[in-house]
């Protein structure tokens, strides 16, 4: 069903309408059967007083009715025309624009009418009428009061089972069950639903970092020993000089693997107890980068280029390097001609650079994982802006992709001055 | 290294909680009828509190002081409490004063308020009773608030000194008082604009869901409750 209002509201309004209808039924009924009552009441008397009337009338005597009761024949001057208009019996009927009851009824000697004027009868029915009305409003009142009342009662525990489930992606595993608070209704069942897919979705983070962090241990050793035996044949100097820079190669992937895998061990887990996070400042690490990023520049022919002033604060090393590495070893990729520049600031850096740009369409997708730009380009599994976004996103460091007029694209990271960094330096476990 | 961490920041005022004043605090609630009175309408208003923010199910009090609105925390029977304070002395003292059943239900923690050793959005609530009012500067109240924005999920629970009351204009008068007869007392206790700390409320990212008076009109307490937007 196609919900355009809240519960709450469809809750008043099938106790409005329902109100609405019983009560209008009501008052309709009661309006008809006082209709219908006056009409036979009054069939009746008037009858019996015309025969009397006409009685009396055969032995010479006119009756004097009262104030509002008249007596006239077709004999009568008194007759009017348009009484003639009625059959035998009893009508409501307008004279003068006052309602009057007649009663007509013809004998051999012509037609006779007995007219009443009703003035304290409509009075009362007017009153009757009114009372129905107010009591109709009244009942849609109340209806309205009591379904706001009871909607609320009802919704309760919905609303407060919407709050508890919202944000929990936290999900810490102190917080107590949500079904042991509700009753064992529909929203209680609901509250263990709830229960379930959470406690799904903590095992199943639980088992994410787990992996990650075993497969980043168990690559760290293959790696050591690739890392050693390339120093090795460095060191035994029987290569030959064309081998020379395949080995480079081979060592400056190793780097490269060795820091993804410290960057997802890091992001996989919580720093442990009294452990000691490498930190650095922004100016350092800008320049450390700078000087590995050098080469590959050159080898692109692509001027890369280092300015701006850094503040003082220091930040996570590792995870600082891999943001800037990643994003480096992007625009590096993507850049066909022209330069890269890494622009310090105080609170953070940018890193721009002079190639294609990204197509605005495509700048939400940018962070996903395994997106890249222009699939022809090869390389990577376009794992690394994903990364950075996680990273900062961990951090509390603010990532935003702009475009400059002059083309190209840069990265803006603002690593702010919040303690959301500094927190994850010397993470302390709390005795919960 | 950021600094924030290292030296998170301190008022002079939490150093006095040490064992004995955390005692005299414990019995401070506990003599006379008016201090009975008082503390009954505290609980009160600490229920009403809880109920408006939707019974939190995982609670965290800070500061928690003697422990004084644990039984009242404890009455939800599925409610997980974190105590926290600044000071290990109160913690100590909250431990041994409670009741035993009581604070086998609560798990107590030694932490800032300015810079809680919890995760973001960790806890259901954050119940800060009588601690916004010793914080005089608003750069301070708003780093806390902040702090409370980033561990709770849903709600802050918090009383402080607001304006607006007879004991309030009674206070200002008195200092104004002090102040021309040249004995500048130091103070540890502010009375805050109602206006001013609810724009604080708004620029750290909460809303307003209920103001609960003490006393209407007389007293300077005011409970507030806070959802975060």
């Amino acid at each position: 069903m196609l919900a355009k209002h809240s519960l709450q509201r469809r809750i008043v309004a099938a106790f409005v309408l329902m109100s609405a209808v019983v009560s209008g039924l009501f008052a309709l009924a009661m309006i008809v059967t006082m209709d219908l009552t006056e009409r036979n009441l009054a069939t009746e008397l008037m009858q019996q007083q015309l025969e009397f009337v006409l009685e009396l009338e055969n032995v010479g005597t006119r009756l004097e009715l009262g104030p509002n009761t008249r007596y006239v024949s077709d004999r009568d001057p008194a007759w009017s025309d348009w009484l003639n208009g009625f059959q035998d019996g009893f009508h409501d009927a307008y004279e003068q624009g006052n309602e009057v009851h007649v009663f007509l009824h013809t004998r051999a000697d012509g037609r006779h009418a007995l007219l009443a004027t009703l003035d304290e009868f409509e009075r009362r029915e007017e009153i009757m009428e009114r009372l129905a009305l107010v009591g109709f409003f009244a009942s849609i009142a109340v209806a309205l009061g009591l379904g706001l009342l009871i909607a609320n009662r009802v919704i309760a525990p919905v609303i407060r089972l919407s709050r508890q489930v919202r944000r929990r992606e936290q999900l810490l595993s102190l917080a107590p069950p949500l079904a042991t608070d509700y009753a064992d209704d529909e929203v209680g069942r609901l509250a263990a639903a709830f229960d379930e897919a959470l406690a799904r979705l903590r095992s199943a983070l639980d088992r994410e970092r787990l992996f990650t962090s075993d497969l980043s241990h168990e690559i760290r050793t293959p790696l050591m020993v690739i890392a050693s035996s390339c120093e090795l044949v460095r060191a035994r100097g029987t290569l030959d000089p064309g081998l020379d820079r395949q080995l480079e190669r081979i060592e400056r992937a190793v780097i490269e693997m060795r820091e993804l895998t410290d960057t997802l061990l890091r992001l996989a887990r919580e720093p442990s107890p009294g452990e000691v996070v490498e930190s650095t400042g922004l100016r350092e690490a800008a320049q450390q980068q700078f000087e590995r990023w050098q080469p590959e520049a050159a080898r692109r022919q692509l001027d890369l280029k280092l300015h701006g002033e850094a503040g003082a604060q220091r930040y996570p090393a590792a995870l600082l390097h891999t943001v800037m590495s990643n994003l480096l070893r992007n625009a590096l990729h993507y850049t066909e001609q022209g330069f890269v520049a890494i622009e310090l600031r105080p609170e953070g850096f940018s890193i721009v650079d002079s190639g294609a740009g990204i197509p605005a369409h495509e700048r939400d997708k940018v962070f996903a994982p395994f997106v890249r730009g222009d699939a022809t380009r090869g390389d990577g599994v376009g794992i690394g802006l994903s990364l950075v976004q996680r990273i900062c996103a961990r951090q509390g460091w603010r990532i935003e992709l702009r475009s400059p007029a002059s083309g190209g694209c840069e990265f803006r990271i603002d690593l702010g001055t919040d303690n959301a960094s500094s927190r994850n330096l010397h993470e302390s476990p709390t005795s919960v | 290294m950021d600094n924030q961490a290292d030296n998170p920041i301190e008022l002079p005022f939490s150093a006095k909680y040490d064992r004995s004043h955390a005692e005299q605090y414990y019995n401070k609630h506990r003599d006379g009828l008016a201090r009975r009175l008082s503390n009954w309408r505290d609980m009160q208003l600490a229920r009403r509190a809880l109920s408006i923010a939707g019974d939190p199910t995982l609670v965290l009090d800070l500061p928690c002081g003697a422990g004084r609105f644990w039984p009242v925390l404890a009455e939800h029977p599925g409610r997980v409490i974190v105590a926290a304070d600044n000071s290990a002395d109160m913690l100590e003292v909250a431990r041994a004063t409670q009741a035993p059943e009581i604070v086998a239900r609560v798990r107590t923690m030694q932490t800032s308020a300015f810079a809680i050793d919890l995760p973001a959005e960790s806890v259901d609530s954050i119940f800060c009773m009588r601690l916004l009012h010793h914080i005089g500067e608003s750069e301070n109240r708003l780093a806390m608030l902040r702090e409370f924005h980033r561990v709770s999920r849903d709600s802050v629970i918090l009383s402080l000194w607001v304006d607006g009351n007879y004991m309030a204009w009674k206070r200002k008068r008195l200092e104004a008082r002090r102040n021309t007869a040249g004995r500048k007392s130091y103070q540890n206790r502010f009375v805050l604009p109602a206006r001013l700390v609810e724009r604080e409320f708004a620029d750290a990212g909460f809303r307003v869901a209920a103001r609960l008076d003490f006393l209407p009109l007389h007293s300077m307490w005011r409970v507030y409750v806070l959802n975060k937007i």
